[in-house]
């Protein structure tokens, strides 16, 4: 099944849209799609190994491994020099996806709520890192403590992270700063955490958590998730609203409050890009009228670019 | 104050229940949009509120305000800029002709001129005037008595002039016209003499006034005796009086040069009838004022004792013309205070005159021409009037007149008459037809030089009257004698105008106007204007002038107690009153401002009631 899922994705080929995608009735073959189209040449990873490839020569310094002293090269040239070799990324990546109840929702203009959105995103995420040997795990964060497994890249592990994620649990007052905070513990050294969420909390709430996974050498990816409504806020007529989350109902104007809000929605999203950016990470927005496909591929690319850049 | 056209309309305002209902009623939308949280929206909301609360006020005034604004404007307000209407208007007639200066007559007209300014209010303006040759006004309807009195005070009471009515009702009615009010009154205050009354229109006139009222009801019967007139003459001075009263009348006459009594005389004048007075005054050499005084026991009227005559060195025009009784009408024609009518012969032919009329040559021996010649050398006028005669032909001859060949015509009409000049000019004022009904017998063809002028024609332009200036008078020549045998004669009226226009015409130079009636207007005379508003004489650059108070005047009778105007008011139909929104002036709509109110604010509404959260 799986293998006929992957021939069939395969002949689409890069062509998938987001409404192909979304019309797709299994959560782990719309990540497969997302992955196959977008895995050639994208990842490389920036660590050196001793089973990689060779990559170059450089002069011995005392200390370095014997074992890295190119011997052939000393008996030609009568020097000593080191290969260095281009080492497999042995990528260990935690995925925390935000389960509050302000990721149920969903506009006109959009295709799919901000939780489906989100689980594109980390189904193809998975995907990824499962083709690339990577090892990841996955942490719905919800109402009930969702214990973090430990990273694997097995099929089985890979059916098991999206099971979790079919299994929408109840967002109804989550903190995500305290959930992320109550998983630190078991998050490894080095790790790469992707937070997938619309970060409906103050950035320095956050800051006290990022500080933590830092000092775990973490690398902190806020994918941040927002639907087109929020983001510009089209409303013109009066109108009410009920918030997802508490249930409570406000009568507003919308033509009277949005600058106001579009104005605290540029602050908010500048706030947490800065801190993702002091923390070392780097904050990405989504917003669910574009296809899942298209952003991730966009969002790879840079990210591939921004890496040869700095290795 | 402002008023409504369509008041009905008003029943609209109820309309301002609905966006008053609706506000309470506003439905709050049902329908519930799931947001994801208000982490954005909680202090964005909050601080509107405020602001929300009072837009949504805003919104509820602009639209109950443009309601009210679309139903006053079908209501259509309108401002009356009279007050109040005031329930009536008063033109007052103060009759200041000089038969109102006797003491019988004066002093109830003061009393009823001080009752009625007592009555003047704001509610009931009046408006003052002062009659006599004129109708002067004190300028508007006003409330204020002060300025009505101080009106009265500064126009006197009593002039020379006498008054007419007929006019003065006109401009009062007219007046009254003008104004709005409940009733319209005209009250003529008078001494009820009859004369100013007996010209009036029989057929109604008032077309606004309402009542007419005569005041004072009854004035004491008057007694009057008068000098009508007095005429100067070459012999003399002949005075004419009159007794209005139903008794004989012992009176004095009296007369003065420059304040000398010259003459004084006791006399009888009958009951209800008229003397006449001769007196020798020989002409002095040079101007002398003269003043006739009346003096009699029963006499309440003194305007009409004195009469004013100048005495100028200038004799009457002289006007000479042959005899003969077929042109005797030429003589009546002529008769006039300052003409001096001498017949024509051959003895006071070369002697000076103004004008020479020769109709008839068998009085006159030899050859009048050299004595003609002269006398149009002097200045003299010549008027030869053809009677077919030889000797008149010859004479004609003379200054170059002559006949043309054929037969005469029977019978003939003018075809052609020069109403431009000043003989014929006062005949546009009149119908001057006839003088084409008139038919002329026997024509003569007569060919005039061509320093004639042609003042008339028969048909076929043979010439009528003829004009010539020779030397420095003026030669007058008439183709057909104007005589019954000579014109069937149905218009000699028109020929006796024309021998007045023609003698006035010569001798115009040479007779000017000496005495004048009193009157308002000022006359223009050859030594400057004369005021004719008071009696008296005048010396205008040595000129001896007078002017004499209108005899017209003297009359005592009086009208009937029951004497009304009501029959002059033309009956008003039933009509229903004018709404007052359709006057032309005094209105002021606010329609335009009322429109505009309304799309402003229907503007605000639109631009507000979005952005609240009503």
């Amino acid at each position: 099944m799986e293998r006929n899922a992957n021939t069939h994705s395969e002949s689409l080929g890069g062509f998938l849209d987001l409404s192909q995608l979304a019309a797709l009735p299994s959560l782990e073959l719309r990540a497969r799609h997302l992955v196959r189209g977008l895995y050639a040449g994208m990842h490389r990873s920036p660590f050196r190994g001793a089973n990689a490839e060779f990559k170059e020569h450089r002069e011995y310094f005392p200390g370095d491994p014997v074992t890295d002293i190119d011997w052939k090269v000393f008996a030609r040239t009568d020097r000593l020099v080191v290969r260095l070799r281009e080492e497999d990324a042995d990528l260990s990546a935690a995925l925390f996806v935000d389960g509050s109840a302000s990721m149920d929702f969903k506009d006109k203009g959009s295709l799919m709520t901000k939780w489906e959105y989100a689980c594109a995103l980390a189904a193809g995420f998975m995907f990824l890192m499962k083709s690339q040997k990577d090892r990841f795990s996955l942490s719905v964060l919800g109402n009930e403590p969702d214990k973090l497994d430990k990273p694997s890249n097995t099929p089985p592990h890979f059916t098991k992270m999206l099971d979790k994620l079919r299994k929408k649990p109840s967002g109804k007052d989550v903190s995500f700063a305290r959930t992320l905070l109550d998983a630190e513990p078991t998050v490894r050294n080095g790790s790469i955490l992707l937070l997938i969420s619309d970060f409906y909390l103050n950035p320095e709430e956050l800051a006290p958590v990022f500080d933590r996974f830092r000092e775990k050498q973490c690398e902190l990816l806020l994918f941040h998730i927002m639907d087109g409504a929020e983001r510009f806020f089209p409303y013109r007529d009066t109108l009410r609203l009920e918030e997802l989350e508490s249930g409570a109902k406000m009568l507003l104007s919308p033509d009277l409050l949005r600058k106001e809000y579009l104005r605290k929605v540029e602050d908010h999203l500048t706030g947490l890009s800065g801190l993702a950016r002091a923390k070392g990470g780097s904050h990405s927005l989504f917003t669910t009228d574009r296809p899942p496909l298209e952003a991730l591929g966009s969002y790879l690319s840079v990210r591939n670019q921004r890496l040869r850049r700095f290795s | 104050m402002i008023q409504f056209a369509f008041s009905t309309y008003l029943w609209g305002l109820c309309l301002l229940a609905v966006p008053l209902i609706l506000h309470l009623l506003k439905h709050r939308p049902n329908e519930v949009k799931p947001f994801p949280s208000f982490f954005f929206l909680t202090q964005t909301a909050a601080a509107k509120q405020r602001r929300n609360h009072w837009l949504k006020y805003l919104v509820l005034f602009c639209r109950c305000a443009a309601l009210a604004c679309l139903v006053l404007v079908f209501a259509w307000p309108f401002a009356d800029d009279v007050v109040t209407e005031p329930s009536s208007a008063t033109v007052l007639i103060y009759d200041a002709s000089f038969s109102t200066g006797s003491g019988k007559a004066r002093d109830p007209m003061r009393e009823a001129l001080s009752d009625e300014l007592n009555k003047v209010t704001p509610e009931t303006p009046v408006l003052g005037g002062v009659l006599t040759d004129v109708f002067l006004t004190s300028g508007d309807f006003t409330g204020n008595a002060g300025a009505l009195k101080s009106f009265y005070e500064k126009n006197p009471p009593v002039s020379s002039m006498p008054s007419d009515f007929t006019t003065a009702l006109y401009q009062a009615d007219s007046r009254l016209g003008a104004i709005r009010a409940k009733q319209k009154k005209i009250v003529v205050l008078t001494d009820r003499q009859k004369f100013p009354w007996r010209r009036f229109p029989d057929k109604p006139f008032l077309r606004n006034a309402d009542v007419v009222e005569i005041l004072p009801g009854k004035v004491q019967k008057q007694y009057n005796c008068s000098i009508i007139s007095a005429r100067t003459t070459l012999s003399g001075l002949t005075v004419r009086l009159r007794n209005f009263n139903k008794k004989e009348e012992p009176c004095t006459l009296e007369v003065f040069l420059d304040s000398k009594q010259v003459l004084k005389k006791e006399m009888l004048l009958p009951p209800n009838g008229e003397r006449t007075e001769e007196f020798p005054l020989a002409f002095p050499p040079e101007a002398r004022e003269g003043k006739i005084v009346l003096s009699a026991k029963n006499d309440d009227i003194p305007a009409d004792n004195f009469w004013y005559f100048p005495l100028n060195p200038a004799p009457p025009a002289k006007i000479r013309l042959t005899f003969s009784i077929e042109n005797q009408f030429i003589r009546e024609a002529l008769r006039s205070p300052s003409i001096q009518l001498e017949t024509l012969t051959r003895k006071n032919l070369a002697e000076p005159a103004d004008l020479l009329i020769l109709a008839d040559l068998s009085p006159l021996d030899g050859d009048a021409a050299p004595a003609l010649d002269a006398a149009l050398r002097n200045g003299t006028g010549v008027v030869l009037v053809f009677d077919g005669s030889a000797r008149m032909k010859q004479l004609l001859a003379h200054y170059g007149f002559s006949f043309r060949t054929g037969p005469k015509t029977e019978s003939a009409g003018l075809e052609m008459i020069h109403l431009e000049h000043p003989v014929f000019r006062e005949y546009l004022k009149i119908s001057s037809a006839s003088w084409f009904d008139i038919t002329f017998f026997d024509v003569p063809r007569l060919k005039a030089p061509p320093q004639a002028r042609i003042l008339a024609a028969f048909e076929g332009m043979d010439p009528a009257v003829c004009e010539m200036v020779r030397e420095n008078g003026k030669l007058f020549v008439l183709a057909c004698p104007i005589t019954s045998k000579s014109t069937n004669f149905q218009t000699y009226g028109n020929f006796v105008a024309f021998w007045r226009e023609l003698a006035d015409y010569v001798i115009r130079d040479r007779v000017r106007q000496e005495s004048f009636t009193a009157a308002t207007r000022s006359v223009r005379t050859k030594d400057g204007d004369l005021d004719l508003r008071n009696p008296g004489n005048f010396i205008l650059k040595g000129h001896e002038y007078s002017v004499n108070a209108n005899r017209s005047e003297s009359e005592v009778e009086q009208i009937a107690d029951s004497f009304t105007c009501m029959k002059h008011l033309i009956p008003k139909p039933e009509t229903k009153e004018e709404p007052a929104y359709l006057r032309i002036g005094g209105i002021r709509n606010y329609q335009m401002l009322l429109l505009l109110l309304v799309l402003g604010f229907l503007m605000v509404e639109l631009a507000v009631s979005n952005r609240t959260a009503l």
